[in-house]
């Protein structure tokens, strides 16, 4: 069973078009510079959601939240 | 009666609005009398560092309450600002800074490679760095400095500001407007959309953008509080930032809008302030639009077109829309907009030409460019000028305007416009790439990229990286297409129009 953290860098990474695909992900990297725009993020939240069978509560869908694969972390864990 | 001067539209503001919110942003608020103050104080300040009327002045940085701030002291000393992008390339910076020689330039400590080579006066916003305290300036210091006596300026004619974009040459050209092209285009545009003075408006569109920025004007005319927001919040945010400040009015463009409806679909909040939604930088499309009134059925969609060059050129009213469904309305009061022959000739109602707008909003021409000048602009005889768009369309026999396809290559996208030659030099620039031509999908509003390559195929990701280092993120395709050869016109060059049959069909 693949960890949470895994999981939620696997799912990331299609959102991620300017990280090459030999490339690991750390999870302080900024996203924002990785690809992801405004528009991307919204269907993130939905595919991280989906994936981890959570509702992220309102007051912490932020701007701050999409920064890094940890703040993502933060929001499904 | 002097003529207008962009400072007469704080002044009146500050007269009639006083108390009101300006701008607020964080725990920011500044209301109009406090603006005033606070511009006389920063254009005493410039006028100490060697600013005069004419001079330019270029601002580079994110949206935040100091911008326009920054821009109305430059007017009000009647310099010539241009804002531009917080996101700019070094390149692209250091050539328009050859283009337009300013006597100001002012900056945030987060880009300090933009002072290299400066020989302006610099102001930096969140600090000095220490290598740079003794030649240059905090902004604190300029809006806290000595109050002096501001000597009156011309308005009128005069150069107000340059708007930076895209030429057709992929280098950047700078939009001359004058005073009187505000003065003139503010009126115009708040006779259609009506702000007032008990309206919050968000302002997400980057100010650079000219259509963000004329949001300060029409502000200015009309007494309604700003939002100073970002882009990055037209995100999974959007619908509770603008629920938790009562937000009136959104001006946007289609994926702004695009991720509102996506969004507020996904998890609705309750937005019963929401009376205003104003599209520009492309067109919107007619579900969004249906998508939109269901969504917020308490809210008018006005959807718009128009060209930096004469800023506005129509507007279709919310009651219009069902009537005129394809339309983007009518000419602003006080102009005229015809369609044009390749031969010259005006054309009869519904047939499709090139658009030619005449009236008081087309702007002065561009920034040292003679050439470029007068492919866009036509001077007449009577001393007026005719602005030719490079976009083809029909008027209807009611006035309507009905948008087909630009003529020359040029494309908008994501809200900026943007040359495919610059991105198709950018790809060049990366050794492993022999060609690239660059189309915009129009059905699935994707930016595509054809390209030839020396042996195998790159990484998309490596490919987009490299791109990343020399094209601001709008201006990134969406999408890589990799070919043996590019079709080739006649005279060698990529052959866009076989491009674009490529993607018809793929389709």
């Amino acid at each position: 069973m693949p960890t949470i953290e895994t999981r939620l860098l696997d799912l990331l990474r299609p959102f991620l078009r300017l990280l090459p695909s030999d490339q690991t992900l750390a999870m302080d990297a900024e996203l924002g510079k990785l690809g992801l725009d405004s528009l991307q993020s919204i269907d993130l939240l939905m595919a991280l959601e989906q994936e981890f069978e959570v509702q992220i509560p309102d007051e912490k869908i932020t701007v701050e939240s999409f920064a890094t694969p940890a703040h993502l972390l933060a929001l499904v864990s | 009666m002097p003529s207008f001067h962009l400072q007469d539209l704080l002044v009146q503001a500050a007269a009639k609005f006083p108390e009101r919110t300006f701008l607020f942003q964080d725990e920011a608020v500044i209301t109009y009398e406090q603006a005033a103050f606070k511009v006389d104080q920063i254009a005493s300040g410039m006028l100490a560092r060697g600013v005069r009327a004419g001079d330019r002045v270029l601002l580079v940085m994110e949206n935040r309450v100091e911008l326009p701030l920054l821009t109305l002291a430059a007017t009000r000393i009647g310099a010539v600002f241009s804002v531009l992008t917080a996101q700019i390339m070094l390149e692209s910076f250091q050539r328009i800074v050859g283009q337009c020689e300013p006597a100001l330039v002012v900056i945030e400590a987060r880009r300090p490679e933009l002072r290299d080579g400066l020989q302006a006066a610099v102001v930096w916003l969140d600090g000095v760095p220490e290598e740079h305290a003794i030649n240059d300036h905090s902004y604190e210091a300029l809006e806290q400095g000595e109050r002096t006596e501001i000597p009156p300026s011309d308005g009128g004619d005069a150069l107000a500001f340059l708007v930076f974009t895209s030429g057709s040459t992929g280098m950047p050209r700078g939009v001359m407007l004058s005073h009187a092209n505000v003065g003139f285009v503010t009126k115009a545009i708040m006779q259609r959309l009506n702000y007032q003075e008990t309206d919050r408006l968000a302002l997400l569109l980057p100010m650079s953008f000219d259509y963000g920025f004329y949001q300060i004007f029409y502000a200015l005319m009309s007494g309604c509080a700003v939002f100073i927001g970002r882009s990055e919040m037209s995100g999974p945010e959007l619908p509770r930032i603008l629920a938790r400040h009562e937000i009136t009015i959104v001006p946007g463009v289609p994926t702004l809008f695009a991720g509102l409806i996506k969004m507020q679909s996904y998890r609705p909040v309750p937005l019963p302030h929401l009376r205003l939604l104003t599209n520009t930088g492309d067109h919107l499309p007619l579900p969004h639009i249906r998508q939109l009134q269901q969504l917020f059925p308490a809210a008018r969609v006005f959807p718009m077109y128009g060209l930096t060059e004469c800023k506005r050129v129509s507007i279709l009213l919310p009651e219009e829309i069902d009537a005129h469904e394809n339309s983007v309305g009518r000419a602003l009061d006080g102009t005229e907009v015809w369609a044009e022959s390749p031969e010259g000739q005006q054309l009869a109602p519904g047939e499709v030409g090139e658009f030619i707008v005449s009236g008081p909003n087309v702007g002065l021409g561009y920034w040292r460019a003679p050439e470029e000048t007068a492919k866009r602009y036509r001077s007449l005889a009577n001393g007026s000028r005719l602005l030719v768009t490079g976009d083809y369309g029909a008027v209807d026999a009611e006035g309507f305007l009905h948008f087909h396809a630009r003529s020359d290559f040029m494309i908008k996208h994501r809200g900026h416009r943007m040359s495919p030659v610059e991105i198709e030099e950018a790809a060049c620039r990366s050794p492993l790439i022999t060609a690239a031509g660059c189309i915009k999908d129009e059905t699935k509003n994707t930016l595509c990229l054809f390209l030839a390559c020396h042996g195998d195929q790159p990484d998309d990701a490596a490919l987009f990286a490299e791109l990343a280092q020399h094209l601001e993120r709008a201006k990134l395709p969406d999408r890589l297409i990799y070919l043996a050869e590019l079709p080739r016109t006649a005279n060698q060059k990529v052959d866009r129009k076989a491009l674009r049959a490529l993607l018809t069909q793929e389709a």
